[in-house]
C-alpha cells in the first residue's frame, strides 16, 4: 500500500512538471502531427504494408523522443533527493507508467492524425489497439531502463539512439506481426504474437526492477 | 600451476584437432548427383542414367536396382550396368498396370551393390498414365527389395544441396553454442560485479562479452559462406541471419557504451547493468523470434531440424566434441584476453 502510495505521488510530480513545462509535451504534440503530416506529402494514399511500417517508425522515434527526456528533464541533485525519498524501485516503476501513458497517448494521437490524412487500413480495431497498449508497454519499458543508462553517460542522445534500436527490435517486430495481423479481413489469430509481446514485457519489467537500483545508486 | 587448472586448454586442443581432422577427411557417403529422365509414360521401357557423387562402378559387380512405389510394391530393372564409371544405366520396363490408384505416380530409385551400399534416390521418376489392376499386385511384388547392402566405412551423409558443405556444422553451429555460453558467463559476471563491486569481475566479464562477439562475427561469417553455397545468396535475409546480426549489435552496443564514460567505476557499473539486460534480450531474440516465422534454416519452416538425415551418429560423434572444443577454445582466448588486460593495467601502478 506503501509503495503504490509512493508510485501515485511520484507519477503525480511527474506529470505535474509535465503540465507546467508546457513546451516538451508541446513540442511532442507538434512532433507527432508533422510526422503524420509529412508521411501525408510523402504518400498520399500507403498501401496497407507501407501504412504499418510508416506508423511503428513514426510511433519510435516519437518513444526515443519521450523516452530521452524522462530523466533529463530534472538536475541530478534532485534525484538525489529522490533516492533519500523512496526507493529506486518506485522511481522506476513511476517513470515506467509515466512513459507508457505518454507514449501511448501520443500514439493514440499518431493513429488519429493518420487516420485523417492518410486513411485507415485496419479492419480489426480491437487487435490494433491491443498492439498500441502493449507496444506502448513494451517500448515504456525499454526505453526508460536505457535512458536511465544513456543519462549517466556523457553523450546521452547519442548513446540512447545506440543502445535502444538494437534492442527494441523484438518488441517491434512482434508488434508489425500482431498489426499485420489486424489487416486482414479474416478473423485474426493474434494469440501467439501477443504472448511474445507479453512475455517481452514482463522480461522487461523483471529485468528493470532486479537492475534499476543498482544502476541508479552512482 | 597445478594440472588441474589447465587440463581443459588440453582438452580443447585434442578435441578442435579431433575435430578438423575429422571433420576434413571423412568422406561424404556414394550417392546420385543427376537422375534421368525424370518422367515416363506407363508401359513403356525407360532407361534410366544416374551420375553419382563419390561413386567408382570400376570395382562393382553385381549391380541391382529398382524402382520403388511404396513400401510393399517395387519392381526390379531389366539390367543395371555402369555407363560411366561414376554413372549407372538402368533399364525399366514400366507396367501398364499398377497396384494403386492415382493419375501420377512417383517411383523412388533405389541401387545397391556391395561397394557403396543402398543408394536412394527419392521421387526419382514420374509416371502418368497406368490403370489400377488389383491383379498388378504380383507383378509388383515379383521383385522385391531384399539383401540391401551396408555402406561400410564412416561417412557424412550426402544431401542433395549441402554436399561437401555439410562439414561447415563443424564450425558453423558451435560459433553459436560458443557465443550463447560465452555470453551468459559474461553476464553472470556482471552479476557478479553489481554484487560484489570488484573491477575484476567487470574486466572478465568485458573480454568474455569481446569473444563471444567475436564467436557471433565469425558465425555469421561462416553462415554466408554456407548460405552462398546452398540458397544462393550470402546474406539471404533469412530471419535467423537478421536477428543474429541484431544481437551483435546490442553487443557492439555494449562496447560503444563502455568508451562513452571516462570515470572507471561509473563505467563499470553501468556496463555490467547494460550487459545483464543485453544478455537477457537475446534470448527472445534467437530462440523465441525466430521460431514465429518462416526460415531458410533447419528446423523450420518445415525443414528438418538438427537430427534426423541431417545430423546422424557419424556426425554426432564430430558435432558435440566440436561444440565443446571450441566453446573451451573461447573460453581460452578470453581468460588470455583478461590477463592481457589485467597486466597492462597492473603497470599504471
Amino acid at each position: 500500500m506503501q509503495t503504490i502510495r509512493l508510485i501515485a505521488w511520484a507519477l503525480g510530480k511527474d506529470f505535474l512538471l509535465e503540465v507546467r513545462r508546457g513546451y516538451a509535451l508541446g513540442g511532442l504534440l507538434v512532433f507527432v502531427v508533422c510526422i503524420a503530416f509529412v508521411i501525408y506529402l510523402a504518400l498520399p494514399e500507403p498501401s496497407p504494408a507501407a501504412w504499418i511500417t510508416l506508423f511503428w517508425l513514426a510511433f519510435l522515434f516519437i518513444s526515443i523522443h519521450t523516452a530521452l527526456k524522462s530523466f533529463a528533464g530534472e538536475s541530478s541533485r534532485r534525484y538525489l533527493y529522490y533516492y533519500t525519498l523512496v526507493p529506486a524501485e518506485v522511481l522506476f516503476l513511476s517513470k515506467c507508467i509515466f512513459n507508457t501513458v505518454l507514449i501511448g497517448a501520443l500514439t493514440l494521437l499518431l493513429y488519429g492524425a493518420m487516420s485523417l490524412v492518410a486513411g485507415n487500413p485496419v479492419v480489426h480495431q480491437n487487435v490494433f489497439f491491443t498492439a498500441i497498449v502493449a507496444g506502448a508497454l513494451g517500448v515504456g519499458l525499454c526505453f526508460t531502463f536505457i535512458s536511465a543508462i544513456a543519462i549517466k553517460s556523457d553523450r546521452s542522445a547519442t548513446m540512447m539512439t545506440i543502445l535502444a534500436f538494437p534492442l527494441i527490435i523484438p518488441v517491434l517486430l512482434s508488434l508489425i506481426r500482431l498489426s499485420q495481423t489486424s489487416l486482414m479481413p479474416m478473423p485474426p489469430e493474434w494469440g501467439s504474437s501477443l504472448l511474445t509481446l507479453g512475455a517481452i514485457d514482463l522480461l522487461l519489467v523483471g529485468l528493470g526492477l532486479l537492475l534499476f537500483p543498482y544502476l541508479w545508486k552512482s | 600451476m597445478r594440472m588441474i587448472d589447465w587440463w581443459w586448454k588440453i582438452l580443447a586442443i585434442v578435441l578442435l584437432l579431433y575435430v578438423i581432422l575429422m571433420g576434413f577427411l571423412v568422406p561424404l557417403k556414394p550417392g546420385f548427383e543427376t537422375v534421368g529422365p525424370s518422367r515416363a509414360d506407363a508401359g513403356e521401357v525407360v532407361v534410366m542414367r544416374a551420375g553419382g557423387y563419390n561413386i567408382d562402378y570400376t570395382q562393382s559387380e553385381d549391380i541391382r536396382a529398382w524402382l520403388k512405389l511404396s513400401d510393399t510394391f517395387a519392381i526390379a530393372a531389366q539390367a543395371a550396368l555402369p555407363w560411366a564409371d561414376n554413372t549407372l544405366q538402368a533399364s525399366f520396363q514400366i507396367p501398364e498396370e499398377f497396384p494403386d490408384k492415382a493419375d501420377v505416380r512417383v517411383l523412388t530409385l533405389v541401387v545397391d551393390d556391395a561397394v557403396h551400399g543402398a543408394l536412394v534416390v527419392p521421387s526419382a521418376l514420374f509416371v502418368s498414365g497406368g490403370r489400377y489392376d488389383p491383379a498388378a499386385a504380383s507383378l509388383w511384388t515379383a521383385d522385391p527389395i531384399t539383401a540391401l547392402h551396408e555402406t561400410p566405412g564412416l561417412f557424412y551423409p550426402f544431401r542433395s544441396i549441402l554436399h561437401e558443405t555439410i562439414r561447415n556444422t563443424y564450425f558453423h553451429v558451435p560459433m553459436w553454442f560458443g557465443m550463447i555460453i560465452l555470453f551468459f558467463i559474461s553476464a553472470g559476471h556482471s552479476i557478479r560485479y553489481v554484487r560484489r563491486g570488484r573491477m575484476d569481475d567487470d574486466m572478465r566479464a568485458l573480454s568474455l562479452a569481446r569473444i563471444g562477439t567475436l564467436f557471433g562475427v565469425l558465425g555469421i561469417l561462416t553462415g554466408m559462406l554456407w548460405s552462398a553455397y546452398t540458397w544462393g545468396e550470402a546474406w539471404s535475409w533469412d530471419v535467423k541471419q537478421n536477428m543474429a546480426a541484431i544481437a551483435l549489435l546490442i553487443y557492439f552496443a555494449y562496447f560503444v557504451l563502455r568508451a562513452s564514460f571516462t570515470d572507471e567505476e561509473r563505467r563499470a557499473r553501468i556496463a555490467a547493468t547494460y550487459n545483464i539486460f543485453a544478455c537477457a534480450m537475446i534470448i527472445p531474440l534467437l530462440f523465441v523470434i525466430p521460431r514465429m516465422t518462416d526460415s531458410l534454416h533447419p528446423g523450420s519452416g518445415g525443414n528438418p531440424a538438427l537430427g534426423g538425415e541431417d545430423l546422424d551418429n557419424t556426425m554426432r560423434m564430430v558435432f558435440y566434441p566440436a561444440v565443446i572444443g571450441w566453446t573451451l577454445l573461447g573460453l581460452w582466448i578470453a581468460q588470455v584476453v583478461y590477463r592481457l588486460k589485467k597486466l597492462q593495467e597492473d603497470e599504471w601502478y
